[in-house]
C-alpha cells in the first residue's frame, strides 16, 4: 500500500513541474498566418531578452519505504499471494512425508537383521500339525522354530483296521484277534532350523536343523484296540489291565510285561534308540517372512537322522517296560503268531538303525502357510 | 519398532523356555520318594534271651528261649525243641502292647524287665522270674532301606507271573488287587501250572508281612501258621530264608528285590520274590511282586 502511495506521489511530483513549464512556455495553439510589416521600419526595439526562467530543481528521488511484512495487512491487501504460500508449504510437507514413506517402504522390502517376523501353521508327514515362527538374518538366512502338536483326533484319525491277526493262546484261553483297529499318534515336538537362501530375495532354500528338542525319545505312538477279543475270551473281567504277558529274553537277561489298559487297548511307543535329538537336512521353497507379500507358503522336503528305534509297551500299572528285543520271540512254540518271524526281523533291524526307506534316515515332508506380521 | 522388538523378545523367550522345559523333561513317570515314619513300637523293640538254667518260662510244655519284641508290635516267641527229634524250634507270634515298662502279650501274659531279669506273669496268674540277656534293637538310620523296611506291611496288590514248563519262555501273569489265595490258585491251575489238590492255598491269605531290625522275617496268614525266617540284603540283593513254613507261593528260601515309591499318593514297598513251582516233572519259575503299604 505504501509502495503504491509512494508511486502515486512520485508521479504527481514529476507531473507538477511539467505542468508549470508548460504554462510559462505557452505556445500558441494557432500561429498567425500573415504578419503585417509596416513600411517604415522603425528600428525594432529589441525587446529585452526575456530572462530564462529559473530551472526547476529536479524533484528529490522518492525513497521507497522498507516493506513491512504484516499478514493482515498483506491479506487485507492480497489474498492470492497468501494462498499461494500455503499451497507451497503443503507441497513441501507432502514431499517430506513421501520421502519418509519411501524410505520406510524401501526398508520393509529388504531382509535385514531381525527386522521382520513371520508366523504360520505347518503340516508334515512325520510331525503332524504345528505352528512356526521365523525371523530373517539378512537376505540369505532365516532362523525358524516350529512347535508340532501331532495330529489331533478331531482333525484326522490315523487309524487302520486289520481284519485278521491270528489266534493266540493267552492266559489259558484262546484270543482271536480279528478286526483290530490300530491307531497311530505323533507326539508334540519342538524343532529349530536355519534356512539358507541362495538368493537374497529368492525363495529356494537349504535347511539344517534339529528335531526332537521337546519330545524326548518319543518318536511315534501306536495303539491297538483288542477289547472285543478280550471280552469274548474273558467275559468275567472288568479290568483288562490285570492280564499281562511277560516276554523274556533270557540270553540278554531282560524282560517286558505288556498289558492292555483297563479298557483293553494296548499302547506301544516307538522311541529313538540313542539320542533323542534328530539332525535334519532339507530343501524347500518359500519364506516365512516374505517381503513381497504378507501371505506366503513354504514347501519342504528333508531327511532326519534317527539312530535306531525301539518299541516299548506298558505293564498293568501303566509303567513303561523294557523295549522289545528279538530274543523275546525266540520261543515260537510257546507263543504262536503268524508274524513272529517278521517281528523279530524288524526289531533287529530297527534297533540297528536300519529303518525303511533310507538307512538311518526318515523322510520329512512339510507344508506351511504363514503371514508376515511386520 | 520398539513394540515389535518387544514382541520378538517375548517370542524368543517363549521358545527358549520351551526348549529348557524339554531338556529337563523326564520322559518316564515322575516317581516321588516314599517317606516313612518311625514304627509305633520302635522304642520298645528289643530281644530278650533267657539265660536262666534253673527257672524257665513255658508255653504248652515248651520252654521259651527268646522273646523278640518287634517294632511292628508283634512278639516273636521262640520255643525250644520239644524233643531232640524235632527238626526245628517252634515259634509263636502274638501281638503285644507296651506301657510303663511292661510288655503285655496277647494270649500269654505280661513281661517286665528289671535289672537283667524277666518277671513273667502268665494269664493264668503264674509268675516266674528268670535271668535274661536283653539286647536293644538297633534303630536304623532314618531314611535307610532298613528304616523303611522294618515294620509290618499289608498288601495293596499281588502280581504273579509264571513261565517255563508248558508255557515256555513267554510267561503269563495277572495282577490281583484283592488277593485271595483261592482265586490265585484257580488262576494258576487255568494256566496249567499243576498244583496238587492237597495244597490248600486257600488258608494262606496274607494278613501282614513283617521285617524286623533284628533280621527276622515273618508272614502272618488268615488261617495258617505264620512263616518265620530271616532276611538280609547283600549287594543290593534281598534274600530270605524260612525256618518254619513255605509253600508254592512263598518258597522256603528266595531271592528278590525291595524298593520303595509313592503309588497313588501312598508310600509303598514293592517286594519282589522269585520262586519255583515244582510238581513232578513240571517246573515253573515264578515271580511274585507284592505292593505293600505300612500297617
Amino acid at each position: 500500500m505504501k509502495k503504491l502511495s509512494s508511486a502515486l506521489v512520485a508521479a504527481c511530483l514529476l507531473l507538477i513541474p511539467a505542468a508549470v513549464q508548460a504554462q510559462e512556455y505557452d505556445v500558441p495553439q494557432n500561429p498567425p498566418t500573415t504578419v503585417v510589416v509596416p513600411e517604415t521600419v522603425e528600428p525594432v526595439t529589441v525587446a529585452e531578452p526575456v530572462a530564462a526562467p529559473e530551472p526547476v530543481a529536479a524533484p528529490e528521488p522518492v525513497v521507497a519505504p522498507e516493506p513491512v511484512v504484516e499478514v493482515e495487512e498483506v491479506q487485507a491487501v492480497s489474498e492470492p499471494k497468501v494462498k499461494e504460500k500455503k499451497v507451497k508449504e503443503k507441497k513441501v510437507k507432502e514431499k517430506k512425508e513421501k520421502v519418509v514413506k519411501e524410505k520406510k517402504s524401501k526398508k520393509e522390502k529388504t531382509y535385514g537383521l531381525v527386522n521382520h517376523l513371520g508366523v504360520g501353521v505347518t503340516g508334515g508327514v512325520m510331525d503332524g500339525l504345528g505352528v512356526t515362527a521365523a525371523v530373517p538374518l539378512g537376505g540369505h538366512f532365516q532362523v525358524r522354530g516350529t512347535y508340532s502338536v501331532g495330529i489331533p483326533d478331531n482333525i484326522y484319525n490315523l487309524s487302520y483296521t486289520i481284519p485278521d491277526m491270528g489266534s493266540y493262546e493267552v492266559q489259558g484261553r484262546t484270543v482271536q484277534l480279528k478286526d483290530i483297529t490300530v491307531k497311530g499318534t505323533i507326539p508334540s515336538d519342538l524343532s529349530a532350523y536355519l534356512d539358507f537362501y541362495l538368493s537374497k530375495k529368492g525363495n529356494f532354500h537349504i535347511t539344517v536343523g534339529l528335531n526332537g528338542l521337546m519330545s524326548g525319545d518319543n518318536y511315534l505312538g501306536a495303539s491297538a484296540d483288542i477289547s472285543k477279543p478280550l471280552k469274548q475270551a474273558f467275559p468275567e473281567e472288568d479290568d483288562y489291565s490285570t492280564l499281562f504277558i511277560q516276554f523274556n529274553d533270557d540270553a540278554a537277561g531282560v524282560k517286558a510285561e505288556i498289558a492292555p489298559d483297563k479298557d483293553g487297548i494296548i499302547n506301544l511307543d516307538v522311541k529313538t534308540a540313542a539320542t533323542s535329538i534328530r539332525p535334519y537336512f532339507g530343501i524347500g521353497w518359500g519364506r516365512v517372512c516374505n517381503i513381497r507379500s504378507w501371505l506366503s507358503m513354504n514347501l519342504e522336503f528333508g531327511l532326519q537322522k534317527v539312530d535306531g528305534i525301539r518299541i516299548v509297551g506298558y505293564d498293568s500299572k501303566g509303567e513303561q517296560q523294557h523295549h522289545f528285543t528279538s530274543g523275546m520271540f525266540d520261543n515260537k512254540d510257546s507263543f504262536e503268531a503268524p508274524v513272529i518271524g517278521k517281528v523279530e526281523n524288524f526289531l533287529d533291524k530297527a534297533a540297528a538303525g536300519e529303518l525303511p526307506y533310507i538307512k538311518g534316515f526318515m523322510p520329512v515332508v512339510r507344508l506351511g502357510i504363514q503371514i508376515r506380521l511386520f | 519398532m520398539k513394540l515389535y522388538s518387544k514382541i520378538l523378545l517375548v517370542a524368543v523367550a517363549t521358545v527358549s523356555a520351551l526348549a529348557m522345559v524339554s531338556c529337563n523333561k523326564d520322559n518316564g513317570k515322575d516317581e516321588a520318594e516314599a517317606t516313612f515314619e518311625a514304627p509305633e513300637y520302635a522304642d520298645a523293640a528289643k530281644t530278650v534271651t533267657i539265660t536262666d538254667s534253673q527257672n524257665a518260662v513255658s508255653i504248652d510244655g515248651q520252654e521259651v528261649s527268646e522273646f523278640e519284641f518287634t517294632e511292628s508290635g508283634y512278639a516273636v516267641i521262640t520255643l525250644n525243641k520239644k524233643t531232640k527229634a524235632d527238626s526245628e524250634n517252634g515259634v509263636i507270634i502274638a501281638p503285644y502292647t507296651y506301657s510303663n515298662g511292661v510288655y503285655t502279650i496277647e494270649g500269654f501274659g505280661t513281661i517286665k524287665i528289671e535289672n537283667g531279669k524277666l518277671v513273667v506273669t502268665t494269664n493264668s496268674g503264674n509268675t516266674v522270674t528268670v535271668t535274661a540277656t536283653v539286647s536293644e534293637s538297633t534303630t536304623p538310620s532314618e531314611g535307610s532301606t532298613e528304616w523303611n523296611l522294618c515294620r509290618a506291611w499289608t498288601l495293596v496288590d499281588f502280581k504273579i507271573s509264571v513261565k517255563g514248563g508248558s508255557l515256555g519262555s513267554t510267561g503269563v501273569g495277572k495282577l490281583f488287587t484283592n488277593p485271595k489265595m483261592s482265586v490265585i490258585k484257580a488262576w494258576l491251575v487255568e494256566q496249567k501250572v499243576n498244583i496238587p489238590e492237597d495244597v490248600v492255598l486257600e488258608n494262606y491269605d496274607v494278613v501282614d508281612i513283617n521285617f524286623t531290625s533284628n533280621g527276622t522275617f515273618f508272614i502272618n496268614f488268615s488261617k495258617a501258621d505264620p512263616f518265620v525266617g530271616a532276611w538280609d540284603i547283600k549287594s543290593n540283593s534281598f534274600h530270605y530264608e524260612l525256618s518254619s513254613g513255605g509253600n508254592y507261593i512263598f518258597n522256603g528260601s528266595a531271592d528278590g528285590n525291595i524298593s520303595f515309591k509313592k503309588e497313588n499318593n501312598i508310600d509303598v514297598c514293592v517286594f519282589t520274590v522269585n520262586g519255583e513251582i515244582v510238581n513232578g516233572n513240571d517246573k515253573y519259575t515264578s515271580e511274585i511282586v507284592l505292593t505293600m503299604k505300612a500297617k
